[in-house]
């Protein structure tokens, strides 16, 4: 089984998936940089408003977070999530992820809020060491 | 049961072209709409704005459903994520 993605911004590699969820509904498509330095999958803050995930209705993380710029992160907990994946040759595939990590920083000036809107959402190493992971000049591609 | 429904597929693929256009055409976007944030859909500009959240409300208060929309930044200028 394969799936193809793409290469995006600084040559990162990137997948489109459709997300789907129960609780809180969500039904919508989300592109997510590979990362395999990222403990777990993440939605960004700027995916977050798009999709229109309401904080309160989220369980916050009790477990710290903290990204490249070393700063803490608060993070809510969405689960039972289905990420599905379109497949080379025709179909889809479905990685079911009991958690899923939403991102919500505090920016403290304008400059930063700036910046955290430009992190994209990250498919991390909780989904990623199912799959074998290689890069082409176009794409990234994942296999099992 | 079907793992998506025939509306989900849509919306899907019209995400996946709205992405694909976004990028074949970002130089042009950077002429003009650099530093902002652009909402493609149908292969087109449909809104503009430099606050991202600004633009998503003014999204969802003009069209149903943004779900297939690409809301992506254009850059003055090529920089590097390390994430």
């Amino acid at each position: 089984m394969r799936i193809y993605g793409g290469r995006g911004r600084g040559k990162l590699g990137f997948i489109n998936v459709f997300l789907l969820c129960e609780n809180p509904k969500i039904s919508d498509p989300v592109r997510f940089y590979v990362d395999t330095g990222a403990s777990r999958t993440t939605i960004s803050d700027r995916d977050a408003a798009r999709l229109g995930i309401d904080y309160a209705e989220l369980e916050e993380s009790s477990t710290p977070s903290f990204g490249i710029g070393s700063k803490r992160v608060k993070t809510y907990h969405l689960r039972s999530v289905l990420l599905v994946f379109r497949v080379v040759g025709g179909g889809f595939y479905i990685e079911r992820v009991s958690v899923i990590s939403v991102l919500k920083h505090e920016p403290q000036t304008e400059e930063e809020r700036e910046i955290v809107d430009q992190i994209p959402s990250l498919l991390g190493a909780d989904v990623l060491q199912k799959y074998n992971i290689r890069f082409t000049p176009k794409r990234v591609v994942l296999e099992k | 049961m079907p793992i998506l429904v025939s509306q989900q597929k849509k919306e899907f693929r019209k995400f996946e072209n709205n992405m694909k256009w976004f990028q074949d055409n970002y130089e042009k976007l950077r002429e003009l709409h650099a530093g902002e944030y652009v909402a493609i859909n149908n292969s087109e500009v449909v809104m503009h704005n430099k606050d991202v959240r600004t633009l998503i409300t003014q999204l969802r208060e003009q069209y149903k459903d943004i779900g297939a929309f690409v809301i992506e930044f254009v850059s003055k200028e090529k920089y590097e994520l390390i994430l």
